[in-house]
């Protein structure tokens, strides 16, 4: 990827970050062309299949097809929470779809591309980028699209509930030569492994889904104006217990939230 | 050396070059990475901080390393001699880092010797750990750089140049291993699968969480209880981990 692209990439992944624009119908079209496609969307996961941004027209219609017939890349990508690379729907492998290969075909698409928007274990969506020629997609459009995955992941799941903020993304790391500032923004602390450690716990403790566990972490440390990963340590540690009804913001009442024992 | 660590260290590497298994699996390579180290080096404690191509560093392995470490190298990848080694090499005026001519790209730190602000949380946490000393070695290949190998003592003593010297050589089996891995498979960029080891350990992490809270044990308790049913079963951490999670596993404690 050539310098001018980095710069490109850089200024997309800036919009998803806490406190930027967020993706609209220009990101996606930018978005495209970095990635060398001719077009992209981004969808939720396949059962409620919203479908959030696109680039134009004919995406709207590839995932209006995989929605119809419930089969494709996206649907691949999103469950399986691995990349679906198809260069060519022409070749037997994307003959599985047997219905949506020949559909997508005729909608003048020959390569489909459907990457994950996950989080370990959470399943958030997918991006899904078409090609009308049938051609691989190159490593670096890959590795790019696999960064916006990972940033696109983290805006979705952040504006679910209010961002929680950490008090060590204050302190960041101090920039690389090679690095541009977007890499050491570190919002959420969804990178620490006691975050995940500590959803698991919740998940069972409230009998709800991973994503909604880290969504009661993140509203619980937002509304005690706590570090996640704090709150976090202080769940696997059994200090703290949460309740499945404390969402939104403001002190979340109740006996429920008792906090012995915090340092 | 003795004759028994030699034997020992020569499985270490023939493991390290062998990626081309059918089965291959980043994460418990990296994990495997780390066991060896502790387990053949003169060192308390090895961890593999990895970075994909432009991302901030993280610590990947070893899964289980207990509050203390977890902590540490939690802070490790914010600052400190990791992230120094991992950015640049050596930094020429780290007091207590003699230079040494045959690994010029070692950060080695004598943590009792460092003033408690220099890298934010890592000396005090380090040093609250009961740790000495800290080696970073990178494990980069033809300028690309993936991470770094950060060993711990706790003896007063510094690290040998020979446990120095070996812990690099791993690093370097390593990396070999993992960049050869990528070349061989057609469509697996470096990032993409650096990426998928970080998303993997995730996922180990969500399921020690909730064999946790099912069995009502501590999160190294539950770890162990997972990698006990993962050997017996013969089958890979992270598909366990995934069967937790997705089908509702609980393996016998």
């Amino acid at each position: 990827m050539v310098a001018r692209e980095h710069g490109e990439l850089a200024e997309l992944l800036a919009a998803l970050e806490a406190g930027g624009k967020g993706p609209d119908a220009a990101w996606t079209v930018r978005c495209a062309q970095i990635l060398d496609m001719d077009g992209m969307c981004v969808s939720t996961q396949a059962d409620s299949g919203e479908l959030l941004w696109f680039s134009d027209e004919l995406s709207t219609r590839l995932d209006d097809l995989q929605f119809t017939l419930g089969e494709g890349p996206s649907y691949e990508a999103g469950e399986h929470g691995s990349m679906s690379l198809t260069a060519d729907l022409r070749t037997s492998s994307a003959r599985r779809w047997t219905a949506f290969a020949p559909g997508a075909e005729e909608l003048g698409v020959r390569s489909v591309f459907a990457f994950p928007l996950r989080l370990g274990a959470i399943s958030v969506g997918a991006l899904t980028g078409y090609r009308r020629e049938p051609r691989p997609l190159a490593d670096e459009s890959v590795d790019a699209a696999l960064s916006l995955c990972d940033a696109l992941t983290l805006h979705l799941l952040s504006t679910l509930s209010p961002p929680a903020r950490s008090a060590r993304s204050a302190r960041s790391a101090r920039p690389g030569p090679y690095e541009n500032e977007s890499t050491h923004n570190r919002p959420s602390g969804l990178h620490r492994a006691v975050v995940h450690q500590a959803s698991g716990m919740l998940s069972v403790e409230l009998g709800v889904n991973l994503a909604t566990a880290l969504d009661r972490l993140r509203a619980y440390a937002f509304s005690h104006n706590r570090p996640i990963v704090a709150v976090s340590r202080d769940v696997v540690a059994r200090r703290l217990q949460l309740t499945a009804d404390c969402s939104g913001p403001g002190p979340c009442p109740g006996p429920g939230h008792s906090e012995s024992g915090n340092r | 050396m003795n004759p028994e660590r030699e034997l020992s260290l020569a499985d270490a590497f023939v493991e390290l070059a062998d990626t081309l298994v059918d089965e291959f699996d980043v994460i418990d390579f990296l994990q495997q990475l780390s066991v060896r180290c502790a387990q053949l080096l003169d060192v308390s404690a090895a961890a593999v901080l990895l970075a994909p191509d432009g991302e901030p560093l993280r610590p990947v392995a070893p899964f289980d390393p207990g509050s203390a470490l977890a902590e540490l190298l939690d802070a490790a990848a914010d600052a400190g001699p990791a992230l120094d080694c991992h950015l640049g090499g050596a930094p020429p005026d780290a007091p207590g880092a003699p230079g040494d001519p045959d690994a010029p790209d070692v950060t080695r730190v004598d943590l009792l010797g460092q003033g408690p602000d220099r890298w934010g949380e890592f000396v005090p946490l380090a040093r609250r750990a009961g740790y000495t000393w800290a080696s970073a070695l990178p494990m980069r290949l033809r300028g690309e750089r993936l991470g770094c190998l950060l060993l711990l003592r706790t003896d007063p003593a510094p690290p040998s140049s020979t446990d120095v010297r070996l812990g690099q050589a791993l690093a370097d089996a390593a990396t070999i291993g993992l960049v050869h891995e990528q070349t061989l498979r057609a469509h697996r960029a470096t990032g993409a699968q650096l990426r998928g080891a970080l998303h993997s350990r995730i996922v180990i992490e969500q399921a020690k969480g909730i064999l946790a809270a099912r069995l009502g044990m501590g999160v190294d308790e539950a770890f162990a209880v997972l990698r006990r049913h993962a050997r017996s079963n013969s089958r890979r951490l992270t598909e366990v981990a995934r069967q937790v999670i997705d089908e509702g596993l609980v393996p016998a404690a």
